[in-house]
């Protein structure tokens, strides 16, 4: 991991004094062990700070987007799941391919930060982190510690199906192996849920969206959520201005309206990077939503994840003749 | 059209079953086509009796 962070400083540092870029989008440093932060360095110096650890969570292309009106270029790095992020940008015309270098990173999982504090105290210094393949070696000043990949691993990254990003310009490391079957994803968790019958499902969602506190935080993470003026927040509810058909107000109806109205808003589109469940506040199990329309979709129209390839039609958009047309 | 395909695998998901929701075609011209199917919507509907969510939560649901 050590030779990851190395190239990256390096390349970071020589983008930024040849002025290739304006900005390097990164990692630094967290506030405790299991922590990294998004960075933002502009010159030499500061590309010193970034680094890369399994404790890289955030998906940092959403970033790209408040740069979106400006001309300068930046870099940004990527995991293979973030990388996805990257080609949809391009594709939906929400960021120039020209305007963006993407340092991608071949990532071994991501260890799950609430296991890791179970073992490590918060504030011990870390100082390197080695990727043994089916292990996480991490030396801090506390000592040393080893961590199994298959029992702290995030759960995203316990299956995980492409850890080498999808799009690089420079790629910091070896590309991974990733064996034949894992390559397409099996929907484990979704077929568990539809197994349910109504009643169950039912009860299932009405518990989540219960504590839903419409916080919007997994809109505000999400890169496949790009409008500049969301439906969800307009000085009177309702794009006729006067039709209040979703209040504000957080209610299980109300939040039924809004996640199933936001699922629609990113089908095609939702990377399935994990972010909105990783930011939810209470928790809500966001990828199992999403995730159910990236199944289903592929099932009635062929199309797979979003992402994966650019250029890969939108399927709400487009039409064939071999679509289903029961009503007609 | 493809909104409606998977509107209903969506609706499925959250407990609703198939049989509440319906997409027809029915021209301005076509008034008596029109009754007929609002009839036949909402015999189906009563025989389905309401819907139970919200009561399901009361009890504390499952799952």
């Amino acid at each position: 991991m050590k030779q990851i962070v190395d190239r990256l400083r390096q390349e970071a540092a020589r983008l930024l004094a040849a002025g290739d870029v304006a900005m390097v989008i990164g990692y630094a440093k967290g506030t405790d062990v299991a922590r990294t932060t998004p960075y933002f360095a502009t010159n030499e110096e500061e590309a010193q700070n970034l680094t890369w650890n399994p404790f890289c969570t955030n998906n940092l292309v959403k970033y790209l987007l408040d740069f979106r009106f400006e001309d300068t270029k930046l870099a940004v790095v990527v995991k293979g799941c973030d990388s996805k992020g990257i080609n949809r940008l391009i594709y939906d015309r929400q960021f120039p391919r020209e305007r963006v270098v993407v340092l991608g990173v071949p990532c071994g999982g991501l260890l799950d930060r609430s296991k890791v504090l179970a073992t490590i105290d918060p504030g011990a210094e870390l100082q390197s982190v080695e990727d043994l393949g089916q292990e996480f070696v991490v030396r801090t000043d506390h000592g040393e510690f080893t961590f199994a990949k298959e029992q702290y691993l995030l759960p995203k990254c316990a299956v995980c199906r492409n850890p080498n990003p999808v799009i690089s310009d420079v790629l910091l490391g070896e590309e991974l192996p990733v064996a034949e079957e894992e390559k397409s994803d099996t929907f484990d968790d979704i077929v568990e849920m539809e197994a349910l019958d109504p009643a169950a499902k039912s009860a299932f969602w009405d518990r989540h969206f219960n504590r839903c506190l419409r916080c919007y935080a997994c809109r505000n993470v999400c890169p496949a959520c790009n409008c500049r003026e969301c439906a969800f927040e307009q000085a009177v509810p309702g794009w006729q201005q006067e039709a209040c058909w979703l209040s504000k107000k957080a209610s299980v109806d109300n939040n039924y309206t809004f996640h199933l109205i936001r699922m629609f808003d990113v089908t095609g589109r939702c990377i399935d990077c994990g972010e909105c469940e990783r930011v939810c506040p209470v928790n809500i199990p966001l990828r199992k939503l999403y995730r159910k329309v990236i199944k289903d979709v592929q099932e009635l129209f062929g199309d797979t994840t979003p992402g994966l390839n650019i250029g890969d039609g939108l399927p709400l958009t487009s039409y064939r003749k071999e679509d289903p047309e029961e009503f007609m | 059209m493809r909104r409606y395909q998977l509107m209903m695998k969506v609706l499925e998901q959250f407990g609703v079953e198939k049989e509440r929701v319906r997409l027809e075609w029915i021209s301005a011209a076509e008034g008596s086509k029109f009754a007929q199917t609002v009839k036949e919507f909402t015999d189906q509907l009563r025989e389905l009796g309401p819907f139970k969510q919200k009561d399901e939560v009361a009890a504390g649901g499952e799952g």
